[in-house]
């Protein structure tokens, strides 16, 4: 019913008003705890020396944690992080040095910087650590984050594991100034740009109803024991039972084979994942690849979503915050020949907007930004811990 | 200076022996043991928290090698304890003390004047907080003098710490915090102050060297910056500090150590001048110092030195224990009442919020509701019989007041009254 003003307007930024059926993801940020770096420095000083090879790298992100005020008696919701933490370099640690990305994500290694909470999603990445200062700013960035466009769209369509190899990979640019004990970064998590973008349906998001929040809160417990410490925990297809009775879930890539009787029309396949964002109205960044990924491995183009924003412990308040809606790509004909992505030997154009300069790459956004929302490197300052001098002065 | 007393302390720990002996309820110490199953129901009660095995060279080996300290990740701290505390000076001030709802402003005030009367070694201005906070204008001033490390005497921390008269406050205070919904309103909403901007000077140096976003309306804008950061536009949404909390065990003095690991509302670890922000003034950089933390081969972090902890614990403990047992006791007589009282103590047994008892005691009240909820089932179970009350009598005899694995939540309590802002316990949130 909107397709029509969902105009691609890459001119104007901020035009809400036109675009307000168009759907809105919620950036993930990272957090990257002190014992990460700590964990670096050690890394770095001991095993690495000068060695600028990728690390790879292993996060972690859950649903927005509830608390209730004290002070106003609401219940505020803060957002879930992808959190790194001194675990998150294990892989590296065990090999003694860089190695490729990691081959297996069946956790064959405990994995030490997972938070006990039940409903955590790992996500894999790549740490570029920089000798210099001098070479964490002058590195070309915009190749870099182009060619993860690339690697991200041929594994959203060849990889045996796109959920690890493309929905919510990253990668981190650091510099770490030792002697300062001053640890540079910036975060990117690049997400393909759907052109013309996903969009909302009529009702937009309405709410899980209980009943139904509690039966798939049971087929989403079974599921997640499962597939624990894997990609698949943070995303499952979702299908009712036969008889109508709860809910039945299974893994993205068997979606070929999901559904017995086909997907119709009218009852599009239904997505779920495990939603970081505490947004009203934006589900969280991991969909947004993920919505890629069906749009350009199976050409779905209609998808029910169901943002799972709940705690799965018995410690329940009884009021869901998950979400479901339903997402579109629009069918846009005026655009849809020119300025997509056609990769070679693809017979038709995927619904992906493409680079101005690189016509066969994919556009693709997700540096992450600073605190005062510009597209920097953050800065970790741990001097006042970990600085021996400085810790000296201040405890005496 | 610090070095030599860090050493001390490492090697007094070394040499002190490891506590064998239960006796938390005469002096609030506990074994490594009680540590673990304290640990344990905490674990079991509130998933936040979780066992750590920490640094492999660190291990100590009194205790379970997968068991060497809790961990509670992203605890949000929702505002600073500064906006905490001028805002109960400023009902204070508006005479509003007479009302019922008062109540809890009055906790920090009274912990406040208490103080007054005590000597506090040559802290220096810092005797004068109450001041500082009451004059708005000065609140920048205060602020930024937080960043300054003030000289403390020389003489050991013992004696900058927690006087007689100090504790006795702050035991009264603890025992007297409601576990139920805290639903006495402050009325100072929108009272939450600008978040001080981070230092970006060095970020700008390293400016993000011509990286361009292709134009996105996908991407949700983030919220401007100027909007309160509660429930702006209907959107709960937050960006608030977090912490790591964890709690070693301190073998000198044989009891709980917290420790907090700070991250600002865009996940960049936070000074320790940063942490001193959420922790009650009358602790920053007195009793919770920055130390290394035990089991890990290089993380210092803050700390809340635990030498006056078992003192603390132990007056807690006993008021808590008096008023469980005095609660159990109540219940069990009634039940023997039998007849018309048995009404009534089914209906005690389920809302154990009688209000005098709520205000006072309620945190005994509320251990007992999450300890005994099978006494209260129970209760009602007898009620049916009540020929034989005898089974209820033997069913509470096994609790007699507090439980050493309850431990840690009164722990908790007493940590969350020196970082007032944080939301360690866990019992009020979900």
């Amino acid at each position: 019913m909107a397709s029509s003003s969902s105009s691609p307007s890459p001119s104007a930024p901020n035009d809400t008003a036109t675009a307000s059926n168009i759907l809105q993801f919620s950036p993930l940020p990272t957090q990257i705890s002190a014992d990460f770096w700590h964990a670096l420095s050690t890394l770095k000083l001991d095993r690495l020396r000068l060695n600028e090879a990728p690390l790879p790298l292993r996060g972690e992100y859950g649903v927005a944690r509830r608390v209730k005020d004290r002070k106003t008696g609401e219940v505020v919701a803060v957002q879930g992080t992808l959190a790194l933490a001194e675990g998150s370099l294990e892989a590296v640690d065990a090999r003694g040095q860089a190695g490729p990305p990691l081959e297996a994500t069946s956790s064959s290694q405990p994995f030490s910087a997972s938070s006990n909470r039940p409903l955590s999603v790992p996500a894999y990445g790549t740490l570029l650590n920089y000798n210099t200062a001098v070479a964490f700013t002058s590195a070309d960035k915009n190749a870099l984050f182009n060619s993860q466009a690339d690697e991200i769209l041929s594994n959203l369509l060849h990889s045996p594991e796109p959920l690890r190899d493309a929905v919510l990979r990253f990668t981190i640019l650091a510099y770490a100034d030792l002697k300062k004990h001053k640890f540079y970064h910036w975060a990117a998590l690049p997400a393909l740009v759907a052109k013309p973008g996903w969009s909302l349906q009529g009702g937009g998001w309405s709410a899980i109803e209980e009943e139904q929040g509690e039966k798939m809160s049971e087929a989403l417990r079974e599921h997640v024991e499962r597939y624990k410490g894997t990609c698949d925990a943070g995303f499952a297809l979702v299908r009712q039972k036969e008889k109508g009775e709860g809910y039945h879930l299974g893994r993205i890539t068997d979606y070929v084979s999901f559904y017995p009787g086909g997907v119709e029309e009218s009852e599009p396949p239904t997505v779920l994942f495990i939603d970081p964002s505490s947004h009203d109205s934006a589900p969280g960044w991991p969909l947004r690849n993920l919505l890629n990924l069906f749009a350009v491995r199976w050409g779905v183009k209609k998808l029910r979503a169901v943002c799972w924003r709940d705690e799965l412990s018995s410690t329940s308040t009884g009021t869901s915050a998950s979400l479901m809606g339903t997402v579109f790509l629009p069918t846009d004909n005026a655009s849809s020949t020119g300025g997509l992505v056609q990769p070679e030997g693809s017979p038709s154009p995927l619904p992906l907007a493409q680079l101005a300069s690189f016509p066969a790459r994919p556009a693709a956004v997700g540096w992450e930004r600073n605190a005062q929302n510009k597209l920097a490197p953050r800065v970790a300052d741990l001097g006042p811990l970990m600085d021996p001098h400085r810790l000296a002065d201040q405890a005496v | 200076m610090n070095a030599i007393q860090t050493h001390f302390w490492a090697v007094r720990d070394y040499l002190a022996p490891v506590l064998r002996e239960s006796k938390f309820k005469e002096h609030g110490r506990i074994t490594p043991d009680e540590f673990v199953a304290a640990g344990d129901f905490l674990a079991y009660k509130f998933p936040t928290w979780s066992w750590s095995s920490g640094d492999a060279s660190k291990t100590r080996d009194f205790l379970p090698k997968d068991k060497q300290y809790l961990v509670s990740k992203g605890v949000p701290c929702l505002r600073r304890v500064s906006q905490m505390e001028r805002a109960a000076l400023g009902t204070k001030r508006k005479g509003a003390a007479s009302s019922s709802t008062a109540q809890t402003d009055e906790r920090l005030l009274s912990f406040a004047e208490g103080k007054d009367g005590i000597d506090v070694t040559g802290a220096g201005g810092e005797d004068d907080w109450l001041a500082t906070h009451l004059d708005d204008e000065g609140q920048g001033a205060s602020n930024a003098e937080v960043g300054e490390i003030e000289d403390m005497p020389d003489a050991p921390p013992e004696a900058d710490s927690l006087t007689a008269g100090q504790e006795d406050d702050l035991a009264s205070r603890i025992a007297g915090t409601s576990l139920g919904d805290d639903d006495d309103d402050r009325d100072d909403g929108g009272e939450v102050g600008d978040i001080p901007d981070m230092d970006d000077e060095d970020e700008e140096a390293m400016a993000g060297a011509g990286v361009v976003e292709h134009e996105d309306p996908s991407a949700l804008a983030p919220p401007p910056k100027a909007a309160p950061t509660t429930s702006a536009g209907g959107s709960n949404i937050l960006s608030v500090r977090t912490y790591d909390c964890l709690i070693s065990y301190d073998k000198y003095y044989q009891t709980p150590r917290m420790w907090l690991v700070g991250y600002d509302e865009h996940g960049s670890p936070l000074k320790p001048a940063q942490i001193f922000e959420d922790i009650s003034s009358d602790y920053a950089q007195k009793t919770v110092t920055i130390e290394p933390f035990p089991h890990s081969a290089t993380l210092n972090t803050a700390s809340v030195h635990p030498c006056k902890h078992a003192s603390v614990m132990r007056k807690v403990i006993e008021r808590m224990d008096a008023s469980v047992k005095e609660e159990q006791k109540r219940l069990r007589t009634k039940q023997q009442q039998g007849g018309e009282g048995e009404e009534a103590s089914v209906d005690d047994a389920a809302a154990p919020t009688s209000s005098t008892k709520k205000k006072k005691w309620g945190l005994g009240g509320a251990m007992k509701k999450v300890a005994n909820r099978s006494t209260s089932s129970a209760a009602v179970a007898t009620s049916d019989s009540s020929d034989s009350p005898g089974d209820a009598t033997t069913s509470l005899v096994e609790v007699e007041g507090l439980r050493v694995d309850q431990y840690l939540l009164v722990f908790l309590k007493f940590m969350a009254s020196i970082v007032p802002a944080i939301e360690i316990d866990a019992t009020q949130s979900f």
